[in-house]
C-alpha cells in the first residue's frame, strides 16, 4: 500500500527527514510513533501528496508521488493533526462540500450516516467555527471516512479527545481493520498504537531507528525477568539466598510479595526456576516472565537514539 | 458537479462573510451620493463658506450635467471603491492558504484549476454586476436631479459593463496575490499596485488600446457610438491577462506546500 524508500526533507539548513524507508502492507495498522518534532507530520505530509520530498520516492495506494498533480488523485481518506474547515459553514455542510463526488441522494444519507457515527447529528447545523477542538477532530474523522478509502492517514487522532471519544476512535481503527483497510496511525499515545497497530515504526530526529511488525519488536524485547507471588510472610533471607544460589540468576529484588529474578537466559533458568519453586513448599500464586511494553521499547530506543 | 460545489461554496462564503454586501455598499454608496453631493450638499456648503459670492458665479461654479455625474461617479468607483473592494476580499485566496482550509477540498479531490475558476467566476460576477446596476442607478438618479443629458442608458450601462470588466482583472490580480503572498492584507496591496499601475502605464506610455485600462478610458467616453476596435484590443488584452493569472495562481498552488500555511 506505501512504499517509501530514502525519502528526505530539508528546509533549508534543517534536515527534517533523513533517508527514511517504510514499507506498509495491505490491510494493516502502521504505528508512526515520534517525539515532538522528530518528523511523523514530515513524513505523513510527504506521504499524502501535500508536501514534496527533497529526495527519495514513494508509491502510495499505487500512484508514483512524483506524478500526481493533485493530492485529490491519490484517493485516500486523511485526517491532519489540527484538520481547518471553514468556520462559517455548519458541520453537515461541510460534508455536503467535501464528499460532492457522491451523487444528491447517496451524499444525503451518507452525511446523516457519517454525523450520527462521529456523534455530532445535535450539532450538524451549527457553524464550525463554534465547534470546540474535540468535534473539530470528530468532523475531521468523518470526512476522512466519508468516501470509504482504501487507505487512511490519521495523523494523531485522539489528540483532542476525552477518554471515551478516544476509546471510540481505537474501536473504529479495529474495525477499520477487520474491513481490510489499511491504517497509516501517528501517534504519542503508545497504549493505543500498542492496542491496534500490527506493525511500528520509530522516528527520531527525522531518522527512523526501528521498523517492525509489533509482535516481533516485543518478543524481541522480552525483559529477563521474573516475577514470583508468594505470601509476604514466607518470604526471608534463606529462601532469597537460595534463589541466588541458583545456577544463573543474576539478581534478586524482593517488593511486597514479589520476588523479582533477573536470569542470564530466560528460556533455560524459567525452567530451573519454575522447578524450584514447584519443589518446594511455599504457596506460590503467581508465576509470570514481565513483558515489555511498547513503551519500554519506545523509550529504550528514543534514549539510545539520544545518546 | 465538482465546480456546481465550489461555485455554492463561494456564493456561502460571499454572503455569509458579508463580502457582497460590501461589495454593492462601495459601489452603490458613490452611485447614490454623487448626485445628491452636487445637487444639495455642495451648494450648501459653498454658499455658507463663500456668503458674497454672486448669485451667477455660484450658479456657474455649480454648474454640472448628468454626464459629469456618471463620469464622477466611474472616477470613485476606480479609485474609491476598488481599494474598498481589494481589501474586503483580499482573503478570498490568502486566506484559505494561510488557514489552511484548502488541505481538504483538495485531499477530497477538487482541483485547482475549479478552485479558481470559482472564486474567479463568483466574485468577478459580483463586481460586474456591482458597477453595471451601480452605473444605471446612478444615470437614472443623476438624470432625474440634473436632466437626462445622455441620448440612452446604453452609454451608462457600457460604462458600468466596461468598469466591471477591469475590476474583474482586479479580481483574478488579487487570487493570483493572495496565491504568491499567502497573507491578506499584502495580497490587496499588491493588487491595489497593479490595479492602479496599469492605468498608469497606460497613461505615460499612451498604450491603453493595448492594456485593461482602456476599458476605463472608454467607459469615461460615455460614447453615444463607442471605438468598437479600441474596445476589442483592451478587452482582448485583459481576457488574456486573466487567464493568464488564472493559470499562473494555480501553478503556484501546485508548487505550494499547503500544509505550512
Amino acid at each position: 500500500m506505501i512504499t517509501a524508500k530514502g525519502l528526505s526533507k530539508s528546509f533549508g539548513d534543517f534536515v527534517a527527514l533523513d533517508d527514511i524507508d517504510l514499507q506498509v502492507e495491505s490491510g494493516e495498522v502502521y504505528g508512526f510513533l515520534g517525539q515532538n518534532g522528530a518528523g511523523k507530520s514530515t513524513t505523513m505530509n510527504i506521504l499524502t501528496g501535500l508536501s514534496k520530498p527533497t529526495r527519495g520516492s514513494c508509491i502510495v495506494n499505487g500512484f508514483k508521488l512524483a506524478k500526481i498533480s493533485n493530492p485529490g488523485e491519490l484517493q485516500i481518506g486523511y485526517l491532519p493533526e489540527s484538520p481547518s474547515f471553514y468556520p462559517w459553514m455548519t458541520g453537515k455542510e461541510t460534508l455536503e462540500f467535501l464528499g460532492s463526488r457522491w451523487s444528491k441522494g447517496s451524499l444525503r444519507k451518507r452525511v446523516q450516516e457519517m454525523l450520527g457515527w462521529v456523534s455530532l447529528t445535535d450539532s450538524a447545523k451549527r457553524r464550525v467555527g463554534g465547534y470546540s477542538r474535540g468535534m473539530k477532530q470528530r468532523l475531521g474523522m468523518a470526512v476522512a471516512l466519508f468516501y470509504d478509502a482504501d487507505l487512511i492517514f490519521l495523523d494523531e487522532p485522539s489528540s483532542a479527545l476525552d477518554p471515551e471519544g478516544r476509546s471510540d476512535v481505537l474501536k473504529l481503527i479495529l474495525d477499520l481493520k477487520e474491513r481490510g483497510k489499511t491504517v497509516f496511525l501517528s501517534t504519542h499515545i503508545l497504549s493505543d498504537a500498542e492496542r491496534v497497530c500490527d506493525r511500528v515504526g520509530i522516528i527520531s530526529r527525522g531518522k527512523m531507528i526501528m521498523e517492525k511488525p509489533l509482535a516481533t519488536m516485543i518478543s524481541e524485547n522480552v525483559k529477563s525477568l521474573y516475577d514470583v507471588v508468594i505470601p509476604g510472610n514466607e518470604i526471608n533471607d534463606e529462601l532469597i539466598n537460595k534463589i541466588k544460589a541458583l545456577p544463573g540468576i543474576l539478581n534478586v529484588e524482593t517488593a511486597g510479595d514479589t520476588i523479582s529474578v533477573s536470569v542470564d537466559l530466560p528460556e533455560r533458568e524459567g525452567r530451573r526456576l519454575l522447578k524450584f519453586f514447584a519443589e518446594s513448599e511455599l504457596n506460590v500464586l503467581s508465576f509470570c516472565m514481565r513483558r515489555a511494553t511498547l513503551e519500554d521499547i519506545y523509550l529504550k530506543e528514543v534514549a539510545v537514539d539520544g545518546d | 458537479m465538482e465546480i456546481k460545489t465550489l461555485l455554492k461554496k463561494e456564493l456561502l462564503d460571499g454572503v455569509r462573510n458579508y463580502r457582497f454586501i460590501i461589495i454593492f455598499a462601495a459601489v452603490f454608496f458613490f452611485a447614490i451620493l454623487d448626485p445628491v453631493l452636487n445637487k444639495l450638499v455642495l451648494p450648501e456648503v459653498l454658499r455658507s463658506q463663500f456668503p458674497d459670492m454672486p448669485e451667477a458665479l455660484m450658479n456657474e461654479m455649480l454648474f454640472t450635467t448628468q454626464v459629469a455625474n456618471i463620469r464622477g461617479f466611474l472616477g470613485n468607483v476606480y479609485q474609491l471603491s476598488s481599494l474598498i473592494i481589494a481589501f474586503s476580499i483580499s482573503g478570498i485566496m490568502a486566506q484559505e492558504i494561510s488557514e489552511k482550509t484548502l488541505i481538504f477540498p483538495v485531499c477530497t479531490g477538487k482541483s485547482f484549476a475549479s478552485i479558481v475558476a470559482a472564486k474567479l467566476f463568483v466574485y468577478g460576477s459580483c463586481v460586474i454586476t456591482a458597477t453595471t446596476l451601480g452605473a444605471m442607478i446612478n444615470y437614472f438618479y443623476a438624470g432625474v436631479l440634473f436632466e437626462f443629458g445622455l441620448p440612452s442608458a446604453i452609454p451608462a450601462l457600457r460604462a458600468g459593463l466596461l468598469n466591471g470588466t477591469y475590476m474583474i482583472y482586479m479580481v483574478a490580480i488579487l487570487i493570483f496575490m493572495g496565491a504568491l503572498a499567502r497573507k491578506a492584507i499584502p495580497a490587496g496591496l499588491l493588487t491595489l499596485l497593479l490595479y492602479y499601475g496599469t492605468r498608469l502605464i497606460g497613461d505615460l506610455f499612451n498604450i491603453h488600446n493595448y492594456l485593461p485600462s482602456g476599458l476605463l478610458i472608454e467607459a469615461e467616453l460615455l460614447a453615444a457610438a463607442p471605438s468598437l476596435s479600441f474596445i476589442a484590443g483592451s478587452l482582448a488584452t485583459t481576457v488574456a491577462l486573466i487567464i493568464i493569472l488564472s493559470s499562473l495562481t494555480v501553478v503556484r498552488l501546485s508548487s505550494l506546500e499547503l500544509t505550512r500555511g
